[in-house]
C-alpha cells in the first residue's frame, strides 16, 4: 500500500507545483468571492460587499425571487460557464502532462522499475487527477455553500451534486485524453485531441437536443393543427386555407366570437412537411447512434438542474437563468406547447443513460490507456 | 544461492523496425564486486538494464537475477538503479527524492529516515538535503541519484552512465563514493563509455559492442593478458638498427621500444644493442595494458575495417542508434 500511496501523493504534489493549479484555484477562489459579496437587505440587493446597491422589490432579504435569483446565479452562469467549462479546461491542462512524464525514459527508471505494477503506478496517478479536481471544485462549491448560508440564512447542501457531476465530466474527457497521452507520449497532442472530442461530443449533443426539439415541435404543431382542425369541423370552418374551400355562411362570425385568434397557417403544407420530418427524425437517428457513443458532458451536468434545490423544492433549477429568475408566464397556447416540448427534450435520456454510457465510454478508454502503460516499452 | 546476482544466457532484444540491439549475450556478475559493461554509445549497454528492470522485454534468452527469473518484479525490491538521463521531480528537494524511492520500494518509515540520513552523509549532501533539485547542480543531482539507488539497502544497484555530464571534481567525488561502496561489499553493475571512471574502480569488465560481447573477465586478468616491456631512450638510434630490431620482433618508435613478451631475458639483447651503440637508455619498465588498450583491441578485433576512435575522446559507435 505504501508504494501505491507514494505514487498517489507524487501526483498530487507534481499537479501542486505547477503554477497553474494555484491559478486555477485563485480564479475559482475570486469567482466565488464575487458571488458571496451579493447580498440582500430590506430594501434591495447590494454587490461587492455593499459598494453598489440597487432598491427592489423582488430581489430583496425574505423574498422567494431572492433565493431563486441567489442560486440560479450559482447553477445558471457560474457552474454553467465557469465550472463545466472553464474550470474543467483548466483541469485539463494541469493533469495532462502527468503520463506522458511518467512515459519519459528518465521518469520511468524511477518509478517503473519498483516491485509496485504497472496498472498500480497507472491506477495512482489516475487517481491522483482525480484528487486534484476534487479538491478544486471542492474548495469552491464549499465557499458557494457557506455563501448561501451566509446571504440567504439556510443551507442548500443540494449544490454538492456538483463535486461529482464535474469528477465525471473530467473522467469521461481525462480518460480519452490518458489514451492518446500513453499512446503518443506528446503533451499537446493529447490536449488538442481531446478538446476536439469534447468540441465533437458538444457539437453532436447540440444538434441531437435541438432536431429533437425541431421534429418534436413540428409533430406538437401538427397535432395541435389537427386538433384545431377537429374542433372546427363542426362548424364547417376550413383551416387548411386549401384552394376553393369556402366557409359555411353564418360560421365566420362565429369562429370570430369562439377564437378571437385563429392559429396561423402551417409552415408548409401537410405531405411536404411530413417528409422533413422524416427525413429529419433519419438524420435524428444517426446523431443519435453518434451520440450515445460520445460521452455526454453538457447532458451530465444538466442532471445538476434535477437535482438542486431552489425554495425547497428538488429541481428549482430547471428552466432557462432568465426564466426561473422572471417566473415567465407567456400566452397560454403558445405555452402548452412549448413547456410540452420543453419537458419532452430535457427527459429525452435519463441521467442513467447519460452517465451510464459516458461512464462506459470511459472505462473502454482507461482500459486501453493502461494496457498500452502496462505494455509500453520505454 | 548461486554465486552469480546476475547469470545471463543468450540475451537477444530486437527493436521494432529490426534494430537488433543485444544479439545474445551471456554475463555473470559474481556477488560482491563492481562490475563495469563497457561499450560505445549504441553497444546495448542500456537496454540491457532496461530488461534487466522491466522497463522493455528481451526478445530471447534466458537468465536470472539475485537467483530469480529475469522480468520477475518481486526481485526489483532488492535492486537499486540510478537510470541513465535520469529526471528526478524538480519540485522535491534532496531528500524528497531518496524518500520517494523508499516509499516506492516499500521501506519502513523508521527505516527510511535512518537510512535516508546516512545516505545524505554517504554522498556529502546532508547540507543541502533540503534544497529542491532544480536548484542542484548536475553532480548535485547524480550524488542524490546515487542515494535513492541505494535506500532500500540493495543487493544489486545499476548505475547507468552515472558519470554522464558531471564535470571533472564530481567524476573524482564519483570514484571516491564507488570505493566506498565497493568496501562495503555491495555489488555494482556500471554501464559507461568513459573508460577513465571505470579503471580505478571495477573488479571485472564486460566489452560490448553492436550488441555483441567482445570480452570479459577479471580486469587485472584481461589486462596482463598481452603484457610487454617498454624500454624509453633519449638520443636517435640509426636506421640500420632500427631495421634489425624490427626483424626482431620490437617495435620501435620515437624514444621508445616494445617488446610484445612476458619474459624479462627477452628484453636484454634490447638494452645491450642500445649500450652497444651509445644511447642513454631512460626507463625499462612492464607494461600492462590499459582499459583503453584493452578495448580498442576487443574493438578492432571485432571491426577490422572501423575508423580508430579519436584517443582521450569518450567511445561513439557508428552505426547503432543510441539505446
Amino acid at each position: 500500500m505504501k508504494p501505491y500511496l507514494t505514487i498517489l501523493l507524487d501526483s498530487f504534489r507534481m499537479l501542486k507545483a505547477r503554477t497553474i493549479f494555484w491559478v486555477t484555484l485563485a480564479i475559482s477562489l475570486f469567482v466565488a468571492l464575487v458571488h458571496l459579496s451579493m447580498g440582500f437587505d430590506e430594501t434591495g440587493t447590494s454587490l461587492f460587499f455593499g459598494l453598489s446597491h440597487f432598491e427592489s422589490d423582488m430581489f430583496r432579504e425574505g423574498t422567494s425571487q431572492s433565493e431563486t435569483l441567489y442560486v440560479s446565479i450559482f447553477t445558471k452562469l457560474i457552474a454553467e460557464y465557469w465550472l463545466s467549462w472553464i474550470a474543467v479546461l483548466l483541469a485539463l491542462i494541469s493533469c495532462v502532462s502527468i503520463f506522458p512524464e511518467a512515459l519519459k525514459e528518465g521518469t520511468a527508471g524511477m518509478e517503473l522499475t519498483k516491485k509496485l505494477s504497472r496498472l498500480k503506478v497507472f491506477a495512482a496517478k489516475f487517481v491522483g487527477s482525480l484528487l486534484f479536481v476534487t479538491i478544486q471544485v471542492l474548495a469552491f462549491v464549499l465557499i458557494v455553500f457557506l455563501a448561501l448560508r451566509w446571504r440567504l440564512g439556510s443551507w442548500n447542501p443540494s449544490i454538492f451534486w456538483y463535486v461529482p457531476l464535474i469528477l465525471l465530466v473530467f473522467t469521461y474527457l481525462y480518460s480519452f485524453m490518458i489514451v492518446i497521452a500513453v499512446k503518443t507520449r506528446s503533451v499537446m497532442t493529447a490536449l488538442v485531441l481531446t478538446l476536439v472530442l469534447w468540441a465533437i461530443s458538444s457539437v453532436i449533443g447540440f444538434f441531437e437536443g435541438n432536431l429533437y426539439t425541431m421534429i418534436q415541435t413540428l409533430e406538437m404543431s401538427k397535432k395541435f393543427e389537427a386538433e384545431a382542425r377537429e374542433s372546427a369541423k363542426p362548424l364547417g370552418v376550413d383551416l387548411e386555407g386549401e384552394e376553393g374551400g369556402q366557409i359555411e355562411e353564418g360560421a365566420e362570425d362565429q369562429v370570430k366570437v369562439d377564437d378571437p385568434e385563429p392559429l396561423e397557417e402551417p409552415f408548409v403544407d401537410r405531405d411536404n412537411g411530413d417528409a422533413g420530418i422524416l427525413s429529419m427524425k433519419l438524420w435524428y437517428q444517426r446523431l443519435l447512434a453518434a451520440y450515445a457513443i460520445f460521452p455526454k458532458t453538457g447532458r451530465t451536468m444538466e442532471i445538476a438542474d434535477r437535482l438542486i434545490v431552489v425554495n425547497g423544492e428538488k429541481g428549482g433549477a430547471k428552466g432557462s437563468f432568465m426564466s426561473i429568475i422572471m417566473g415567465f408566464e407567456e400566452e397560454e397556447d403558445q405555452n402548452d406547447m412549448f413547456i410540452e416540448v420543453s419537458e419532452k427534450a430535457a427527459d429525452r435520456h435519463s441521467g442513467t443513460y447519460a452517465i451510464g454510457t459516458s461512464v462506459l465510454f470511459s472505462l473502454v478508454m482507461l482500459v486501453w490507456a493502461g494496457w498500452i502503460f502496462c505494455r509500453k516499452e520505454i | 544461492m548461486s554465486d552469480f546476482v546476475l547469470d545471463l544466457s543468450g540475451i537477444r532484444k530486437t527493436y521494432r523496425g529490426g534494430v537488433e540491439a543485444l544479439k545474445g549475450i551471456d554475463l555473470q556478475v559474481p556477488r560482491g564486486c563492481v562490475y563495469g559493461l563497457l561499450g560505445p554509445n549504441g553497444a546495448g549497454k542500456s537496454t540491457m538494464i532496461k530488461i534487466l528492470t522491466t522497463l522493455i522485454r528481451r526478445t530471447g534468452g534466458e537468465g536470472t537475477m539475485l537467483g530469480k527469473p529475469i522480468g520477475d518484479r518481486s526481485v526489483l525490491q532488492n535492486i537499486g538503479l540510478l537510470p541513465e538521463h535520469a529526471q528526478f521531480p524538480d519540485y522535491l528537494t534532496g531528500r524528497q527524492v531518496i524518500e520517494f524511492t523508499a516509499g516506492l520500494q516499500d521501506v519502513s518509515s523508521l527505516e527510511c529516515k535512518t537510512r535516508t540520513d546516512s545516505l545524505l552523509d554517504l554522498v556529502q549532501m546532508t547540507d543541502d538535503q533540503d534544497r529542491k533539485m532544480k536548484g542542484y547542480s548536475k553532480g548535485m543531482k547524480q550524488r542524490i541519484g546515487i542515494a535513492q539507488a541505494l535506500v532500500n539497502d540493495p543487493d544489486i544497484v545499476f548505475l547507468d552512465e552515472p558519470t554522464d555530464g558531471v564535470d571533472p571534481a564530481g567524476r573524482r567525488d564519483f570514484r571516491v563514493l564507488m570505493k566506498k561502496l565497493r568496501e562495503e561489499g555491495r555489488t555494482i553493475f556500471i554501464n559507461t563509455h568513459i573508460l577513465s571512471e571505470l579503471e580505478p574502480i571495477v573488479d571485472r569488465v564486460a566489452i560490448i559492442s553492436h550488441g555483441q560481447l567482445l570480452g570479459e573477465g577479471v580486469l587485472d586478468d584481461l589486462r596482463s593478458s598481452k603484457p610487454s616491456y617498454q624500454v624509453e631512450f633519449e638520443g636517435r638510434l640509426a636506421p640500420a638498427r632500427i631495421q634489425a630490431m624490427s626483424e626482431q620482433g620490437f617495435t620501435v618508435e620515437s624514444g621508445l621500444i616494445t617488446a610484445a613478451t612476458s619474459r624479462p631475458g627477452d628484453v636484454q639483447s634490447v638494452i645491450d644493442q642500445l649500450r652497444q651503440d651509445g644511447i642513454v637508455i631512460v626507463r625499462v619498465e612492464r607494461h600492462t595494458q590499459s582499459l583503453e588498450d584493452l578495448f580498442m583491441g576487443f574493438f578492432d578485433q571485432a571491426n577490422p575495417s572501423a575508423p580508430p576512435p579519436i584517443p582521450g575522446a569518450p567511445l561513439q559507435s557508428p552505426a547503432i542508434p543510441q539505446s
